[in-house]
């Protein structure tokens, strides 16, 4: 690829994002609209808001630059320098997997909010990769507190009644402790 | 005024809330959701999973769902849970363990040799990941969380249980 075809990608608040095809169709929903033809003045993302898909769009590009940097070295002795994306300066002579899983640690280091954000719009866009980082980092958070802190991390009423919470507790006292 | 004063009160209270949190909670998670984080609770502790159903009935549920734990062992390549000791049917009496069981850690507990004992007297050949290890040839029945039966000699046998529940509704029917 000479110059990477671009698409735009228009957020529920009316944002416009110009990024290349490689890095939109990490999102299968995206690509299945590409491919339905559904491109022009814009791909609109009626469930995703702007801080959002720009958030979601800063990993499609670091991932889909990588992809194209680590194809690019396979398959011969070329520089990665076609990806045309800006967070993909020190692409060269780096060991991209590590680099990748770094990048991927600090990308979900984020407020429980913008982490629910992020996991609602990888489910709508459905980037698989992201939704997978995002669950892992949740399921992470949940390991090793108590109900009570869970509900409390993720603002989730309690539905038990206290007959039915105390019981249970009575008889899995092992597991609160 | 007297409804501005209580009016104020309730105010307060709802600043007072409001500045604790710091934040509103976030939307609630749709079920499919739910069941993509649980999958990815690690299953080298049960109690992680026993502490999720505990959260709301929608993780319960989730977290009951045959095609949930079918999904979660093919997900981890093991059972989460070797068993569940019934003590309504194998223990008279309320089992004590000792600490190193009573809070499994993989790192704390992984091949130690401490002793799980009940008040019965049976004692197992120690803990494997946090959970009691039995020793070859013990007649206490474990209930297989996964498969419905009882592990006896190694072997599946169907589950026959009282009327009473087992804990926390892992046995679904």
């Amino acid at each position: 690829m000479a110059s990477p075809a671009m698409v735009t990608l228009i957020s529920s608040d009316d944002a416009r994002f110009e990024v290349t095809e490689a890095a939109a169709t990490m999102s299968q929903t995206i690509r299945h609209m590409i491919e339905d033809g559904c491109t022009d003045g814009g791909i609109p993302l009626p469930n995703v808001p702007a801080r959002t898909l720009a958030k979601v769009l800063e990993y499609c590009n670091k991932h889909a630059a990588a992809t194209a940097a680590e194809s690019s070295a396979a398959g011969g002795a070329a520089a990665g320098s076609d990806s045309g994306s800006s967070s993909s300066a020190d692409s060269a002579g780096k060991d991209d997997g590590v680099d990748l899983a770094s990048f991927d640690k600090a990308f979900v280091e984020v407020d429980t909010d913008t982490l629910y954000d992020l996991l609602l719009a990888a489910n709508y866009l459905d980037v698989k990769t992201l939704l997978d980082l995002c669950c892992q980092k949740v399921a992470d958070m949940i390991r090793g507190k108590t109900p009570e802190q869970i509900r409390q991390t993720f603002g989730i009423k309690n539905d038990f009644s206290p007959e039915e919470e105390e019981k249970i507790r009575k008889e899995n006292q092992w597991a609160f402790e | 005024m007297i409804a501005n004063q209580y009016g104020g009160v309730f105010v307060n209270i709802r600043i007072a809330i409001q500045g604790r949190t710091m934040a509103p909670p976030p939307p609630e998670l749709m079920p499919e959701l739910v069941g993509e984080i649980l999958l990815r609770l690690p299953p080298d502790e049960p109690a992680n999973l026993l502490r999720a159903a505990l959260v709301c009935k929608p993780w319960l549920r989730t977290l009951c769902d045959p095609a949930f734990r079918r999904r979660y062992g093919a997900f981890h390549r093991t059972p989460p849970l070797l068993g569940l000791l019934h003590r309504l049917m194998a223990i008279p009496g309320d089992p004590t363990l000792t600490a190193a069981a009573r809070a499994p850690s993989t790192a704390a507990t992984a091949a130690s040799s401490s002793t799980w004992r009940t008040g019965a007297g049976i004692s197992s050949s120690g803990t494997r990941h946090g959970r009691p290890a039995a020793p070859a040839g013990a007649r206490h029945p474990v209930v297989h969380p996964l498969r419905r039966g009882v592990l006896r000699g190694g072997r599946l046998r169907p589950l026959r249980l009282p009327r009473r529940p087992l804990p926390i509704g892992l046995h679904r029917h």
